[in-house]
């Protein structure tokens, strides 16, 4: 029994104190940020290049497809199945709402967390089981500014790229193709694009960034757990994984919830 | 009023659980020192360049830089670029060529021009020379090579004060000859500090003016290198019988 409570006792501080560790190597790779702004800017900005071009440009084709494909499943869905319940005029709501404001985020987060978050954690796991990490602090180098900041800036950068682009592909790709669908002809472009609302697409920003800030973050902290052995390299990325993916459909039910 | 040490040890102890593993060592440096401890493996010495370097916190005693403790002094430019540690391996960011990897600390640290950087990252590689090898990547070179590139990434921000660990090790002869040279170099010009931790006195007795003795975490013997060798050469000492063999006795 006082084995099975000590369990729970030390699961329940883990609960408190993991969430307070993400936040504390966020705030403070923004801090070592702004106190080393005038070192190393060449090689800071490079870093957030490559990590733009890693998570967001060479993830386009395969964004290209998702979008496409959820596209045109949600507007075949509307178009077909709404006029059924006799609401058809709500065609355009729920093809929009869903797109842009639910699916789009969670699709792009699911992408870049297979992606960018795993090879963020092994990249860095393997720094540091090769002593390249003591390297450059032995260097007098910041590796919260030097390593972290770029990743987590250029996640948030490439999450917001890969929002507005899933956001256009799935609406004129899933539109393109939902014409061979019955009852098609009735349904016009612009009547969906009429039911885009600002707060569609400010939601879905905001969600694409919330879900930046924990894989970028999540994926860092057990980028950096290894200790000793390259073993311990896949152990850590398995869990980032599994964390950012809890993470992120927690904050997807609270923000779609209270937003 | 005479300067403060370059560096001193202050009753440094660091454990790991019960076991200690530096032992109440106390030293102290002046400029241009170049002080090698030595012992054999598990004798302490790396712990100790690792705390000197600021790397590990001690249980006890201070390590002092420049008069200022080493835990404080650490954070300051001063120290970040006038402080260096060196690896006993030959450690290398792989995703970088040999080039990348020496001028790192230049684009970091200076605004140098992309000129003046060149010209130094390039003299420092011909000085230890792998200038051939400056377009290859870490995994596509051999260790002495690796090594030496590890020492130009050092040497290149031309540093006050080197801890040096094993600085020898994975160096064919002809290596470990361009370091030392350019170690020596560095010491006679600049008057650069060091502190080395090595198995073997060896080809070290060509910079080394100080030696210091561990055994079991603790500094058994320390002195200038002429008393000491005299001293071990009488006394019938087994347990510093790695000593024997090297080239100063």
């Amino acid at each position: 029994m006082a084995s099975f409570l000590n369990l729970v006792g030390r699961r329940a501080t883990e609960l408190i104190v993991y969430p307070v560790e993400l936040a504390t190597l966020f705030s403070s790779s923004f801090r070592a940020a702004a106190a080393e702004s005038s070192l190393g800017q060449i090689d800071v900005l490079g870093l957030i290049e490559k990590q733009v071009f890693f998570t967001a440009i060479q993830a386009i084709p395969l964004i290209f497809i998702t979008s496409i494909s959820i596209g045109t499943l949600i507007f075949i869905a509307s178009i077909s199945l709404l006029p059924g319940f006799g609401v058809a005029h709500l065609a355009g709501v729920a093809a929009m709402f869903l797109l842009i404001r639910e699916l789009g985020p969670i699709f792009i987060a699911l992408i870049v967390i297979a992606r960018s978050g795993t090879a963020i954690a092994t990249e860095l796991g393997n720094m540091k089981v090769n002593g390249e990490i003591a390297l450059l602090e032995s260097h007098g180098i910041d590796i919260r500014y030097f390593l972290l900041f770029p990743r987590i800036v250029g996640m948030l950068v490439s999450m917001l790229v890969l929002d507005v682009l899933f956001g256009f592909f799935a609406v004129m790709g899933g539109y393109t193709f939902s014409r061979t669908a019955e009852n098609a002809a009735e349904f016009q472009l612009y009547k969906f694009l009429d039911e885009l609302q600002v707060s569609h697409i400010s939601v879905s920003l905001l969600k694409v960034l919330a879900f930046g800030i924990i894989i970028s973050t999540i994926c860092c902290y057990h980028g950096l757990e290894p200790q000793m052995s390259s073993t311990e390299v896949p152990q850590c990325a398995t869990k980032a994984v599994m964390y950012s993916l809890a993470f992120c459909v927690l904050a997807n039910s609270f923000l779609s919830i209270y937003l | 009023m005479a300067a403060p040490p370059v560096i001193s040890a202050e009753d440094l102890t660091y454990a790991i659980g019960n076991r200690n593993i530096v032992s109440g060592v106390s030293f102290s440096l002046s400029k241009g020192d170049v002080f090698t401890i030595l012992s054999s493996s598990g004798g302490g010495k790396t712990t100790l360049m690792r705390l000197c370097a600021g790397l590990l916190e001690p249980v006890s005693g201070r390590i002092l830089i420049e008069g200022r403790d080493v835990r404080e002094f650490r954070s300051t430019h001063r120290f970040r670029t006038s402080v260096r540690y060196l690896f006993e391996q030959g450690v290398l960011l792989s995703n970088a060529t040999i080039y990348e990897n020496v001028a790192l600390p230049l684009t970091y640290h200076t605004r140098m021009d992309e000129e003046e950087m060149r010209r130094r990252v390039m003299t420092e590689l011909a000085k230890m020379q792998i200038d051939r090898y400056k377009d290859d990547r870490p995994s596509s070179i051999n260790r002495s090579v690796k090594k030496r590139a590890h020492f130009a990434m050092t040497l290149v921000m031309e540093p006050e004060i080197l801890i040096i660990d094993n600085p020898l090790e994975d160096f064919d002869p002809e290596g470990a000859q361009i370091v030392l040279k350019r170690l020596k170099e560095m010491n006679e010009e600049k008057q650069v500090t060091m502190l080395i931790a090595s198995h073997t006195l060896d080809l070290l007795a060509s910079i080394t003016n100080r030696i210091g003795i561990m055994e079991g975490g603790r500094m058994v013997q320390s002195g200038a290198l002429e008393k000491i060798v005299s001293m071990l050469r009488s006394v019938d000492d087994q347990k510093l019988g790695f000593i024997e063999n090297s080239n100063v006795i």
